[in-house]
């Protein structure tokens, strides 16, 4: 079924909507949940609720891509699920090495960063992937977007591991130093 | 900020670089091979209407300048009332708190509804919507057997429920439509002082 067939149902509120869903982006929701949480239990929990979230928001939402629209739900219920679970202990899997990557580009002391906002930070990175190469661009989003293991990368892209992890890297100070001239304090 | 902010700021990354970098594996499966000889008649009927466009348009000197192509932000959640007022355009008037319940979460959708939730994420008790216009914004289209015309100076609308209480209230100030959805429901007293307070 077409994305925008699939949007009617939402819209006809017929709950079929969600069957269809499933069947064409549960394997990519239950993915990006999986990445961060590492649970088949709370990754279909995730799930649910992305169904859930879209189900309360189309309408009077018309999303333009549906996958996107979906991932977006998904991955920002699995990031609050993953911070509520790890709040007393880290798990050890890719979003903790993620996040330890991240750290390195942008600090956590910085008054300036913690006034920052969201918002801002969200177009800086954008502006910036705007002007990295497709394929570096490509790399940074599947290891900090969809979370996926430098393995995962590789295959996924017939790279050599040691290639996406240079790849990775170079980014990440690209990145630093973009965001040093967009005034963040690293 | 935290290092955990940078992973929330990437969530809304541009929706072409997310689905650019799609692994294969993730999405389902192109359509088989017979499928595509449609897509291919669906293909050719929009080069015909593009080339007659093209042909035709100029004839009328009606060419229009080309938009950028917008990217889609389905929605962005704010803990700051005064950022998602400036982000909505318009203020968003509620109490606090509502019963035992307070504020947790702002959210401002692309299509301009301003939504204010109450209790927590895991149990959120009651979440209020604004938007410019008289649409019905509140998103819930149960068929509820309590139903009570709400009409008063330039304000009307209903509310709606089950068992006596009262769990969906929309109406509309003529400028403004509100929805407010409740769970658990509320008495019809109780809806009638909370439509006050809202604004």
């Amino acid at each position: 079924m077409e994305d925008f067939e699939i949007i009617e149902l939402y819209w006809d509120r017929d709950e079929t909507a969600i069957q269809q869903t499933d069947r064409k982006y549960g394997k990519y929701c239950r993915k990006i949940a999986y990445n961060i949480l590492y649970d088949q239990e709370d990754t279909e929990e995730c799930v649910n609720d992305t169904y859930l979230q879209t189900w309360k928001t189309i309408p009077p939402e018309r999303p333009e891509r549906l996958s996107t629209y979906l991932g977006k739900i998904c991955r920002n219920i699995s990031i609050n699920l993953y911070e509520k679970n790890t709040a007393a202990k880290r798990g050890g899997h890719e979003s903790d090495a993620c996040l330890e990557e991240l750290e390195n580009v942008l600090g956590t002391k910085s008054e300036a960063e913690e006034q920052a906002d969201l918002h801002f930070l969200t177009d800086t990175i954008n502006a910036f992937l705007a002007h990295c190469e497709k394929q570096a661009r490509i790399v940074f989003v599947q290891r900090y977007w969809y979370m996926m293991s430098v393995k995962e990368i590789a295959r996924e892209n017939k790279l050599s591991e040691s290639s996406v992890k240079m790849t990775l890297l170079r980014t990440r100070e690209k990145l630093r130093d973009h965001l040093q001239q967009e005034g963040y304090d690293i | 900020m935290k290092k955990e902010d940078m992973l929330k700021a990437m969530n809304d990354l541009r929706d072409d670089f997310i689905e650019e970098a799609a692994p294969k594996s993730y999405l389902p499966k192109k359509k088989a091979p017979w499928y595509a000889w449609q897509n291919m008649r669906y293909a050719l009927s929009a080069a015909f209407v593009l080339i007659l466009a093209l042909v035709i348009t100029p004839m009328f000197g009606n060419r229009q300048p080309e938009n950028p192509v917008t990217i889609a932000r389905p929605f962005t959640d704010y803990t700051d009332v005064k950022e998602a007022q400036e982000e909505a355009g318009f203020t968003l008037t509620c109490p606090d708190k509502w019963k035992d319940a307070s504020i947790y979460q702002y959210r401002v959708y692309e299509s301009g509804i301003l939504e204010a939730f109450y209790g927590s994420e895991d149990n959120t008790v009651m979440s209020v919507r604004k938007a410019k216009g008289d649409d019905d914004i509140s998103g819930d289209y149960t068929a509820y057997d309590l139903n009570i015309t709400v009409r008063e100076d330039d304000l009307q609308g209903e509310f709606n429920g089950t068992n006596g209480l009262v769990k969906r209230m929309i109406w509309t100030d003529q400028k403004y439509s509100y929805a407010v959805l409740l769970d658990p429901g509320i008495t019809q007293d109780e809806a009638e002082q909370l439509l006050h307070k809202i604004k």
